[in-house]
């Protein structure tokens, strides 16, 4: 009955699984699911990340050791170089006291060998003398210093007395010249006969009086009374006293340099790194510059200054030279200092002192010219003859200095064109082994008053030129708008580029090392309108990039 | 205590009308079998296996040249996805079963292993993943990157009772749910802007990931045996169903799965969250002087930036018991008889997601060729694909069933356009089968006699068959 029907569907189902068995080979084998047969490159990815975003201001700017940032009164910005011109100490002036050994030898005359003789054994005989020792101060210019009195750091005063009588003798050494605690010094001692005896006199913190009571000038006298108290009948013989002051060193001197001059003598050139970078093409013009001079003195000894020049240096224009004629006041006096305190002076030159004359430059024209360095010299004198002096006319202490130092003020104030800066970093870019290609975009938002062109050179360490990014070929980084009457910028620009880096450069870029920024800036209006720079200015730097990777 | 969806898998659409197979009671546990009982055997009897990727396929995807190689269509494939878009591996395999007829009541026990797999992938973020973020400049790409793996064991009570004019029968089942293991990003947001001009990155994430009993990367400790059959991760679900035979020829039915069907799972738990709030990463560039005082390397910043995102993915580690639903499924269906042996149907299917309703539907032809072969011919749309073709076959040589049910048999055709697929295979022990389902329903007297007849003749003939095997003993001895 139903054995039939089994038959029949067992073939059937037999069939059908055959069937679907064979269909089933028959569509896995037509290689779709080879991936060996997978070709390389699928399809693009591209990521978008940013890679810069930095508000940059003129305070992120790495400045040289000598200069800074000053914001000015209406918050305007300055840049402030400064230097020193030139730096003397007292030990730079006079190096040390020079003394001469001095011999005074005292024997018995004809008269006072009768008069001996006739003296009984036992008898004294009395002699008082003087001895002077010279102690000058030389200034290293070959000048000589008169000393009226001093006061020691250290130094010793040696003393020999020698007896070749046959008679003893006592001896009173009296120095009222050289106090110490304000007591003159004085010594008493027992000279044998026939028999020599050292002295040292230490001078540590001693006042010398040199002027011998008011009479004259670096010298120091020395009294002796002398007392022999005859032995026997001989009366040959003698005593002399010798002296010298040994390793002076003052503490302070007090005396008169005289009026001494010295001509064009060279002071220490400043550098302006700023003007360094700029590889100049074009011109610029800066409002309000001044160099401000102080001159610092704590000598007590006036000076009188005169410039005889002023010169600047930039490899594209030479020398060049500021009308230092012009410089009002042109004989510049340094005050003296009273002691223990510093006189401070100063000389300002700026837009109008002085005024240009002929080849010779107005400081605005001068700095205009961007000088690498600045190199003055000048004519020095002492004492001059407008200064009234004190009593004492002049004194060095060993702490005196004196010097000269310069303030270079550049007011970010001005016109500049087609200057070119130049500057390199390192730089690395790590490792773009599975990048195929990418675009760097920059979005400059620029708050300063001048425009940039750039032009980014990598390189590699040797500095072969692996790619450059040319912003000559894309847009500027425009400047911000700028009022025309105040030169300051009232909004930022925005300035769109994209560098597009394809397949053939990517690789070569694991070897870049460094990056050569050359930029040519120009102020507004390319240059021909003011423009200044304040205190919040600032541009911010965005940059991110479009990469597609290796699939 | 953490509640949300489980992940699981498409019921076959296709094996609904065929009431000849015992696994059908799976899909509609209020519907009478064909047979007087049943008994499955392990990994013998109903082995299922499904996948659906509601994206794209193969070929969208892979596509080969005239020369013979293969080339990645990343476009196309992309420009097949829905915003959201769904992946599904799901296995499951009877580890017993049995079941008897008393009277006008079936009753059935099954021990079922599950294992469902899923997982969600908005077009955000395979767009991300495979053209970059450039494809989002100037705008958020948002996605939620959702995760399921979920293995259980399910035990079921069933019952069937058929009214006594048999128009309408009606069950239900209970089941006890015993946790294997589980895996789910219960949260995995993710967003990301790029902005148009300066390419400025801000990403957000919030992210909530559950993990039970898989504290352990040896897969050999995750099974036990003694501890999954009956472990703490314990549940409890119930299905319902119905058929009604409205008239000579129409019949409807309906069944509601996984109602309240619910794990809490409690062994070894583990929950990753990131803050309250979530986690934020911005990166608007590096800052050219912190680049310069690096000696221009961009590495060290790279590695700074490296250090920062990785913030992102910061999760705090805590250990909740938490709960998982298994979705809740629908079927209903219309069979209209149009022969004998012929009927038709529609069959509408309805899985509930976490935010909305999958919906499949299936028009089939089902035909039963006395009581030994009963096929099926089907053909469904769903949110997946729109063209499958299904078959089931059963061929019941005797008391063993072999039958094999598949809702799209044409990846065994063109496996490169397959979107969904799914096959279950096996083979049961059935007693006492009933040729004809309109037999049952009484209202058929003609068939009803035939029925009769065939008793008489089977019982003829099986007398027929001792009476031989005992004259040919006889004649043996």
């Amino acid at each position: 009955m139903c054995k039939p029907l089994k038959k029949i569907s067992l073939t059937a189902l037999y069939s059908y699984i055959i069937g679907i068995i064979c269909c089933f080979i028959s569509a896995c084998t037509k290689g779709d699911f080879d991936f060996n047969k997978l070709a390389a490159n699928q399809w693009d990815a591209e990521f978008a990340v940013p890679l810069v975003n930095s508000t940059v201001g003129l305070k992120d700017i790495n400045l040289p050791a000598n200069c800074y940032l000053q914001v000015e009164a209406d918050n305007s910005q300055s840049i402030v170089y400064t230097g020193n011109l030139i730096s003397v100490k007292a030990s730079d002036f006079i190096t040390q006291l020079n003394s001469i050994p001095v011999n005074t030898s005292y024997s018995l005359s004809a008269t006072d060998i009768l008069a001996f003789n006739l003296a009984p054994v036992g008898a004294t005989y009395t002699n008082s003398s003087s001895q002077v020792i010279d102690l000058s101060a030389q200034t290293t210019n070959g000048a000589a210093m008169d000393l009226d009195s001093t006061v020691l750091k250290s130094g010793e005063l040696k003393l020999q007395i020698q007896n070749t009588f046959s008679h003893n003798a006592v001896v009173t050494i009296s120095i009222p010249a050289i106090k110490k605690a304000g007591v003159g010094f004085t010594n008493t001692m027992a000279l044998h006969a026939n028999t020599t005896i050292p002295l040292s006199i230490d001078l540590t913190n001693a006042r010398v009086d040199l002027t011998k009571n008011g009479t004259t000038q670096n010298k120091i006298e020395i009294f002796y009374t002398t007392t022999i108290t005859k032995a026997n009948n001989n009366s040959s013989g003698s005593i002399t006293y010798s002296g010298s002051v040994n390793n002076a060193a003052f503490k302070i001197l007090y005396g008169d340099v005289h009026r001494q001059t010295l001509l064009n003598k060279g002071l220490d050139s400043i550098d302006v790194p700023v003007f360094k970078d700029i590889k100049s093409t074009g011109g610029i013009v800066l409002n309000n510059a001044s160099i401000k001079l102080n001159f610092t003195n704590s000598f007590g000894i006036p000076f009188a200054l005169s410039f005889t020049s002023i010169k600047g240096y930039n490899p594209q224009i030479g020398n060049f030279y500021l009308n230092t004629a012009g410089i009002n006041p042109s004989n510049f006096i340094v005050n003296y200092a009273l002691q223990g305190q510093t006189a401070i002076t100063s000389l300002t030159l700026n837009q109008t002192n002085p005024a240009a004359s002929g080849s010779y430059l107005s400081l605005s024209g001068f700095l205009s010219n961007t000088p690498y360095n600045i190199a003055p010299k000048a004519n020095t004198q002492t004492n001059p003859s407008t200064v009234s002096l004190p009593s004492y006319k002049n004194f060095i202490a060993d702490t005196s200095s004196t010097g000269i130092s310069s303030i270079i003020t550049i007011p970010l104030d001005g016109k500049i064109k087609g200057f070119n800066l130049k500057d390199t970093f390192d730089f690395s870019f790590g490792s773009v082994d599975n990048i195929e290609s990418f675009t760097l975009r920059t979005l400059i938002n620029n708050g300063f008053p001048v425009s940039l062109a750039s032009k980014l050179i990598f390189t590699d360490a040797a500095y072969n030129v692996i790619y450059t990014l040319d912003g000559a070929t894309n847009p500027v980084i425009n400047s911000g708008t700028v009022d025309a009457a105040t030169g300051k910028v009232i909004a930022k620009t925005a300035t769109t580029s994209e560098f597009i880096i394809g397949g053939s450069v990517v690789p070569n870029l694991n070897k870049v090392k460094k990056i050569i920024m050359q930029m040519t800036v120009a102020s507004v209006a390319n240059g021909q309108q003011n423009v200044k720079v304040f205190a919040g200015d600032e541009m911010n730097v965005i940059m991110g990039i479009r990469a597609k990777p290796k699939l | 205590m953490l509640l949300s969806f489980s992940a699981d898998s498409q019921e076959s659409l296709t094996l609904y009308n065929m009431n000849t197979i015992p696994q059908s009671m799976q899909e509609n546990p209020g519907t009478m079998p064909l047979f007087k009982g049943h008994l499955s055997l392990p990994v013998l009897s109903s082995n299922y296996f499904s996948f659906s990727n509601s994206g794209f396929a193969y070929a969208d995807l892979v596509k080969k040249r005239a020369d013979d190689s293969l080339v990645f269509t990343v476009d196309n494939m992309l420009s097949k996805l829905s915003a959201s878009n769904y992946f599904n591996v799901s296995v499951r395999t009877d580890i017993l079963s049995f079941g008897f007829r008393s009277r006008k009541n079936y009753f059935s026990f099954s021990i079922i292993g599950k294992n469902d797999n899923y997982i969600n992938y908005p077009k955000d973020f395979m767009t991300l993943l495979l053209k970059g973020n450039a494809a989002f400049i100037g705008s958020t790409a948002n996605f939620n990157v959702m995760h399921e793996s979920t293995a259980y064991i399910e035990y079921a009570l069933g019952f069937v009772h058929q009214t006594n004019n048999a128009r309408l029968s009606y069950g239900g089942k209970v089941k006890f749910l015993s946790g294997i293991a589980n895996m789910q990003t219960n949260r995995a947001e993710f967003s990301l802007f790029t902005d148009d001009k300066t390419y400025a990155i801000n990403a957000t994430s919030n992210i909530s990931i559950n993990a039970a009993s898989l504290d352990t990367g040896d897969i050999s400790k995750i099974f036990k045996p003694e501890q999954n059959l009956l472990g703490s991760n314990q549940g409890l679900g119930f299905d319902v169903g119905f058929k009604y035979r409205v008239t000579k020829r129409l019949s409807v039915s309906a069944s509601a799965l996984d109602i309240a069907s619910t794990i809490q799972w409690n062994e070894r738990v583990v929950n990753y969250n990131t803050k309250p709030g979530g986690n934020t990463f911005n990166f608007n560039g590096f800052d050219i002087k912190t680049i310069f005082n690096n000696n221009g390397s961009l590495q060290k910043s790279i590695d700074s930036l490296s250090d920062s995102a990785h913030h992102l993915l910061d999760l705090i580690k805590t250990r909740k018991a938490y709960t998982t639903a298994i979705p809740v499924k629908l079927y209903g269906s219309i069979v209209y008889q149009l022969t004998r042996n012929i009927n038709a149907g529609v069959v509408v299917y309805a899985k509930q997601t976490e935010r909305d309703w999958q919906m499949s539907t299936a028009f089939s032809v089902n035909t039963r060729l006395g009581k030994t072969v009963s096929t099926s011919l089907s053909y469904s749309f769903n949110s997946y694909s729109t063209n499958n073709v299904g078959v089931g076959i059963a061929l019941n040589p005797g008391k063993l069933q072999l039958y094999a049910v598949s809702d799209n048999i044409l990846p065994l055709f063109d496996a490169t356009h397959a979107k969904n697929s799914n096959i279950r295979f096996g083979m049961n022990f059935t007693f006492g089968r009933i040729r004809n389902p309109s037999l049952i329903a009484g209202s058929n007297e003609k068939e009803a006699f035939l029925d009769r007849f065939n008793d008489i003749q089977s019982r003829k003939y099986k007398l027929y068959r001792a009476k031989e095997r005992k004259r040919r003993q006889a004649e043996k001895d």
